[in-house]
């Protein structure tokens, strides 16, 4: 008898383990269909960014240097804003067998996204698995954790476009899904170091977070961390800083400081400051003045706002941080049946008091750091790393109110809720979404290089408008430009036979609607152009209109025309013809 | 009572003495009299002295605890949003009155259907003295869920309480929230406090919390109406909690975290009297010459 009844509970066991893995896999489809989906066409167009990684990773594969000639640079000028070079280094692969398309350039971070689901299942099961208290929900909180992050419009926004942060996440989280099994092996803690420290090769807020989530789960964890060999727990440090340090190093140089720079809030409180300092002024700067007024403590409130704007439910919930590439129409980063379940997560967070718990509160707490020392705010990229403890809390809170509760008509409830909404999600992002935030993708690039490319060997010169930015990397990209010739004559204003504009806003940059002569700018005497709008209304007299190029919303972004004697003395003649008649 | 009043009169004293400091002199300029004139503006500054008292009675009543209650007394002496309506002609601070009076009264009384009659006159009270609590009933008409939700969300982020409360009544202190910033710290940790030991029995308090959330986030004049200050009490005691853990912390603790917390306590002292100057001098100013802003706005 007593035989049968642990075969039974062994075979029972071996069942619900099944039952598990069958799960597991099946949320694992379900988060790589959701992210593999029509990815080469939604988001409608590949933005800046992703253009640039796309053929820097190319440029790399063909020439082993970067489109300024730089040979397997730690950091990628680019658009001067030098970029971490992990996400391009990773996409050559991707490139290499699909050829430079939309498709290739996204599949890194879809990939890497699906596999953060997998993980973060991993690492819910992990940590209740290791609490005596909620041991027998492991499974149900593993499987709910990752569910909700698969179906996360903050984690599919970011794994659907080549976010380099969406790549590093997925490092980040397999550093602390391995750190939560050192107890296991001390291997692990070589494993840990390194998805750490390889989590700073792709986004700078990793270079806050990353360290700070590895020393809170040093101290957290420390019963376990005293247990290890210190040879290992020393040599695991000097690998993380070893790993990290090529990158990081060059980040505190001046010129890998330029992007921080450009988006540091210390810089943007001008007004503020001087206000300020008036304020000490008037009061003829006695010391009670510059103590009341104390600059420094501008910026402290305004680094504490930015911080806490992260957790507004509205930033969270409905509207999210107002950049059409960051989210849905209508939607937050989160899902509205969520927030009584993040409640009751932190209500029960608080009272399990394990350092598991502790240690999502400090995730928590430490993911919007980065975003708060920099404008604008808040920001759902630089703070993504919030996705996960967010998520974990979610499904914490959903395992200890409904999962656990005998009522049935409440769990059908929430499950035709949670349905509803993410339709409407699905829908929003695969449909309303997709066209209304069309310029935020910067549609019409790709029309545009169609468009000229077919007419453009009967011109001398294509001159294209730098209106919106940086055209000249979409010209790279779609004509698959051969690296080693752009490396050697070409630059951002130009190569081959296409000139490019400025933007009015750039620095040393001309944008076309001050150029007097679009032909002197293009040195050629018949030119085939590319104008925004603002700029064609400036240079219609000059320009023979050829066609409009729309992006999927039906806005105008580009016309096209021709510039030649020809073209202006008829467009001089109709004038006259105006004027008479 | 009286025992309550008896143990600690010095303690009660100085805690009346602040609120009246805060609330009383300067009534007439400070902020600029406006065309109710200066009695009712007297009357509601001795009105909301009267809601301090009462609000560490029911503390004092219902938990026993000394410290709690004059740490709650104090951070309500203390919070600007009681201070600013408090200077001004406030029906909600009259409407926190009658809540507070009648919750005190409720306790006082043993049998149920006096409960009962107390209550439903003071709903009347209630309503007579503040009928802009009910306008959240014309609301229906014009229902935007989502915009709803967006009030509701409002209502309890940290930007709403810590650092600007952007609902521009008469009179209102728009630079800063609806506490300061320094008492964040004080607030979440009353507030962890709070949910470590609450029980499901508590229930009905949670409730009266729900329906003046729903009430304010329901005004079809959302951010005007001011309903959400009849929950202050609360975010004084939660505060209060979050005082006597912070001393409790402070008593036992190595030199090093005395220092901070020490170093943090004079941050905090800083902090209200740079509110404290605000008020005084620039808010003032702002507010005379803003006066077409306001014939606008109301």
């Amino acid at each position: 008898m007593h035989k049968l009844l642990v075969t039974l509970i062994l075979s029972m066991r071996i069942r619900s383990s099944n039952l598990f893995k069958v799960w597991a896999v099946s949320i694992l489809i379900l988060a790589t269909i959701l992210r593999f989906i029509y990815l080469g066409q939604i988001p409608v167009s590949l933005y800046w960014d992703e253009v640039a990684q796309g053929y820097n990773a190319y440029s790399l594969l063909k020439t082993g240097k970067d489109e300024y000639g730089i040979q397997f640079p730690f950091h990628f000028r680019s658009f001067d804003d030098n970029k971490n070079p992990g996400y391009i280094y990773l996409s050559m692969l991707p490139v290499s067998l699909f050829g430079l398309n939309e498709f290739s350039v996204r599949l890194t971070s879809a990939l890497l996204g699906s596999l953060t689901v997998v993980l973060i299942t991993a690492i819910a099961f992990e940590m209740l698995h290791s609490s005596s208290r909620h041991r027998t929900k492991s499974r149900k909180f593993a499987l709910l954790s990752g569910l909700l992050l698969a179906i996360s419009p903050w984690h599919l926004q970011f794994s659907r476009a080549a976010f380099e942060a969406n790549a590093g996440l997925f490092f980040l989280v397999l550093g602390v899904w391995s750190f939560l099994r050192i107890q296991k092996s001390p291997w692990w803690w070589y494993v840990s170091v390194l998805g750490f420290g390889t989590s700073v090769y792709f986004y700078r807020s990793f270079y806050i977070v990353a360290p700070l989530l590895l020393f809170s789960a040093l101290w957290l964890f420390r019963q376990q961390v005293r247990k290890m060999s210190k040879l290992i727990l020393v040599s695991g440090i000097l690998l993380a800083v070893l790993i990290s340090m090529p990158v990081v190093n060059f980040s505190l140089t001046a010129n890998g400081l330029l992007r921080e720079q450009q988006v540091q809030v210390f810089d943007k409180l001008e007004e503020e400051t001087y206000a300020s300092a008036q304020k000490i002024l008037a009061h003829n700067n006695v010391w009670w003045a510059r103590v009341i007024y104390n600059r420094r403590l501008v910026v402290a409130q305004t680094v504490a706002q930015n911080y806490f704007r992260h957790f507004l439910p509205d930033f969270l919930f409905l509207r999210g941080d107002g950049n059409g590439r960051h989210s849905v129409s209508g939607m937050g980063y989160l899902y509205l049946w969520q927030f009584p379940f993040l409640l009751c997560g932190v209500y029960w967070l608080l009272k399990a008091n394990d350092r598991w718990s502790k240690y999502l509160i400090v995730w928590l707490l430490v993911s919007p750091i980065p975003a708060s020392l920099a404008v604008p705010s808040p920001h759902a990229l630089r703070s993504l790393t919030m996705v996960v403890p967010m998520t974990l809390i979610i499904a914490f809170g959903l395992t200890q109110c409904i999962l656990t509760s005998r009522y049935i008509l409440l769990r059908s409830l929430l499950i035709a809720t949670a349905g509803i909404l993410f339709f409407i999600y699905f829908d929003s992002y695969y449909h309303k979404s997709a066209v209304q935030y069309a310029q935020d993708w910067a549609d019409g690039y790709k029309q545009l290089v169609h468009a000229t490319l077919a007419r453009q060997s009967n011109y001398d010169k294509t001159l294209i408008s730098g209106y919106f930015w940086k055209p000249y990397i979409y010209y790279l990209f779609y004509t698959t430009y051969d690296p080693a010739l752009f490396q050697k004559e070409g630059s951002s204003r130009g190569f081959d036979r296409w000139v490019f504009g400025g933007t009015y806003w750039g620095h040393s940059e001309q944008g076309l609607e001050s150029v007097r002569d679009l032909r002197v700018y293009a040195k050629g005497n018949n030119i085939l152009v590319a104008l925004s709008s603002s700029e064609y209304n400036i240079h219609k007299r000059s320009v023979g209109k050829l066609e409009e190029i729309k992006d999927r919303k039906g806005n105008t972004v580009f016309i096209t025309g021709e510039v030649n004697d020809e073209t202006i003395k008829k467009l001089k003649y109709e004038e006259f013809r105006k004027q008479v008649y | 009572m009286k025992n309550f009043v008896n143990k600690s009169i010095n303690v009660v004293v100085g805690i009346f003495l602040v609120a009246s400091l805060l609330r009383l002199p300067y009534l007439s300029t400070i902020p600029p009299l406006g065309v109710a004139g200066l009695i009712p503006r007297i009357i509601t500054a001795l009105m909301s002295i009267v809601t301090i008292g009462l609000l560490m009675y029911i503390v004092h009543k219902k938990t026993r605890n000394l410290s709690l209650t004059y740490a709650s007394g104090l951070a309500f002496a203390l919070m600007p949003w009681h201070i600013e309506q408090s200077r001004i002609v406030s029906p909600p601070m009259w409407a926190l009155l009658v809540v507070l009076l009648t919750y005190s009264l409720v306790l006082q009384c043993n049998k149920t259907y006096v409960k009962l009659a107390i209550t439903a006159f003071a709903v009347l009270v209630l309503t007579w003295v503040y009928p802009g609590i009910l306008s959240f009933t014309q609301t229906s008409r014009s229902l935007n869920v989502l915009a709803h939700v967006s009030h509701f969300f409002r209502l309890i982020s940290i930007q709403f309480h810590f650092f600007q409360n952007d609902s521009f009544w008469k009179g209102g202190l728009r630079e800063w929230g609806v506490l300061l910033p320094t008492t964040l710290p004080i607030f979440l940790l009353g507030l962890f406090q709070l949910l470590k030991s609450v029980k499901w029995k508590h229930w009905g308090y949670g409730l009266y919390l729900v329906v003046i959330w729903l009430i304010a986030a329901l005004n079809p004049l959302f951010p005007e109406g001011r309903e959400f200050f009849l929950i202050t009490p609360y975010i004084s005691i939660i505060i209060g909690l979050g005082i006597i853990k912070l001393l409790d912390l402070y008593k036992y603790s190595t030199f090093k975290t005395k220092a901070l917390l020490g170093v943090f306590f004079l941050f905090v002292i800083y902090e209200h009297l740079i509110f404290a100057h605000f008020y005084l001098s620039h808010y003032v100013k702002r507010i005379q010459y803003s006066i077409p802003y306001e014939e606008r706005a109301f």
